[in-house]
């Protein structure tokens, strides 16, 4: 996971773009193979396609140690993102979960891809997707519910 | 005439309550401020409220011919924002960028940027700022120091949101309240911030830039550090002036309260509602006027586009020790380069 990798998978990290098999339909993600892992097909033919940002866990672990740097216990799940024109077939995505319990995971459960730092090579950030339920779903879950008007906050 | 084809704001979902900020060092603060998670950056809540206000716009990021940008707590010297947002969103190649910082002003330096290039050129420009204020225990500022984004999709379309009348500047060169990289704010002198700062150059912007607007203005958006100071800015428009402000759940965020303010209040105004929005910084303030052209539109479920009050509805709270860290630049040791 070096950032020169990061660099040149930009269209995947930063555009969630995948490569489908021709022969076969099975989707790549983030990797771009010479091979198909599923068919065989070498060298296989690939097309880019665009994935949707709302996809459907398929299953997930909660890790619970992990480096000092990791907030724990830390969910991981592998989701399936379908192609945002609605055809063929979705891209299996193994990700980390932010700002998610574990408990509010289960296997179907809808998550949205969430753009986040997911570490950095020196000092430089490198960006790509991690999944988070629906910022909607949690709305008046905690806090008062209202938005301020006319608020002057004292200070 | 340039308009404001769609906005958006993003509000990390973490919160402290000023309370617990307070119960550390004594005293007494009310409200809550934003934090932004360990995985967020000024890069990634600038993609997150540029998303919004592309889609509120009915555009895609493909269709942008401009992306500017401010932040005044980017940690990188070098790396930019403005080019990173426009990749995200799949503007690449002919597309003007620019990033602005050296002072909070740095978000009307970009919306202004980004209206003169629409004038100049008829093409749409998406202007974002993204802060993440940092904390020290103890400083006054700790309770207030926030976590934010905004954004504006600007065009000439007649069927915008908003028409922006104008935007006037009102440099003085002062500068009292200055800020190092990575360390909170001396205010120095707030009396003297008062009067030769602020309350000498927003009436004056505001005045100037609502020259062009067809009625007086019925709400107002004020980005200050000071709050205090904002609200006796809008005291001082004349007429009825609604004040919109998120301070009391995001606390100050930099840049990212100008653009953040006024996409709350595009989402909250009614049609035909005058309004100005200040932005105020080290050597002057800037005063945008504005005309909100019809119901801003609301949430979009299929997008995941949310409003700002909706996000401000959407909290967890942290305890103090996670405020703290959240804050710190994580040093990923676990992880390696191949
Ligand atoms: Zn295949």
């Amino acid at each position: 996971m070096s950032g020169i990798r990061y660099s040149r998978d930009r269209r995947q990290h930063d555009r969630l773009v995948a490569f489908e098999c021709q022969d076969c339909g099975w989707v790549s993600y983030p990797e771009q193979r010479r091979t198909c892992k599923r068919c065989g097909a070498a060298p296989a033919e690939f097309e880019e396609v665009q994935l949707a940002e709302r996809g459907e866990v398929q299953t997930y672990v909660v890790q619970s140690r992990l480096p000092e740097e990791f907030e724990t216990p830390q969910p991981v799940a592998v989701v399936d993102l379908p192609q945002v024109d609605g055809e063929g077939e979705p891209a299996r995505v193994y990700g980390l979960l932010t700002e998610t319990d574990g408990d509010d995971l289960e296997v179907g459960r809808e998550v949205v891809a969430r753009y986040r730092e997911l570490f950095t090579a020196g000092d430089r950030p490198v960006h790509s997707f991690k999944f988070a339920p629906p910022r909607a779903e949690s709305i008046g879950t905690d806090g008062d519910g209202a938005g301020d008007r006319g608020g002057e906050g004292e200070r | 005439m340039v308009s404001i084809a769609g906005a958006g704001g993003y509000v990390p979902r973490y919160r402290i309550e000023r309370e617990e900020i307070a119960r550390q060092h004594g005293g007494a603060a009310s409200g809550e401020t934003a934090v932004a998670a360990r995985d967020e950056t000024p890069v990634t809540m600038a993609v997150e409220a540029a998303g919004t206000a592309l889609a509120r716009a009915d555009l895609r990021g493909t269709e942008l011919d401009a992306v500017f940008a401010a932040s005044v707590t980017d940690p990188l010297a070098e790396h930019g924002i403005a080019a990173h947002v426009a990749y995200r969103h799949g503007a690449e190649g002919d597309v003007r960028t620019g990033d602005f910082r050296g002072s909070p002003r740095a978000a009307t330096d970009a919306f202004a940027a980004g209206r003169h290039f629409v004038a100049a050129t008829g093409g749409t420009a998406l202007v974002v700022g993204a802060d993440q204020m940092p904390v020290e225990p103890g400083h006054d500022d700790e309770p207030y120091s926030g976590a934010a984004a905004g954004a504006v999709v600007l065009d000439d379309a007649d069927d915008a949101a908003a028409a922006v009348h104008d935007v006037a500047a009102n440099t003085t060169g002062f500068v009292e309240r200055h800020r190092e990289h990575g360390e909170p704010a001396e205010a120095g002198d707030r009396r003297v911030a008062a009067e030769m700062g602020f309350g000498g150059v927003v009436p004056d912007a505001a005045e100037r830039a609502l020259a062009e607007a067809p009625d007086a203005p019925d709400a107002a958006v004020v980005a200050a550090p000071d709050q205090r100071t904002a609200a006796g800015a809008v005291s001082e428009i004349p007429g009825e002036v609604e004040h919109v402000s998120t301070f009391d759940r995001v606390g100050y965020a930099g840049t990212a309260t100008f653009f953040l303010d006024l996409a709350h209040l595009l989402e909250t105004a009614a049609g035909g509602t005058t309004a100005i929005a200040v932005a105020y910084g080290a050597g002057g303030a800037d005063a945008v006027a504005l005309t909100v052209r019809d119901e801003a539109p609301g949430r979009d479920e299929a997008a995941d586009v949310t409003t700002v009050a909706e996000q401000l509805a959407s909290a967890e709270y942290v305890t103090y020790a996670e405020h703290l860290r959240y804050r710190e630049r994580p040093e990923y040791e676990g992880v390696t380069a191949e």
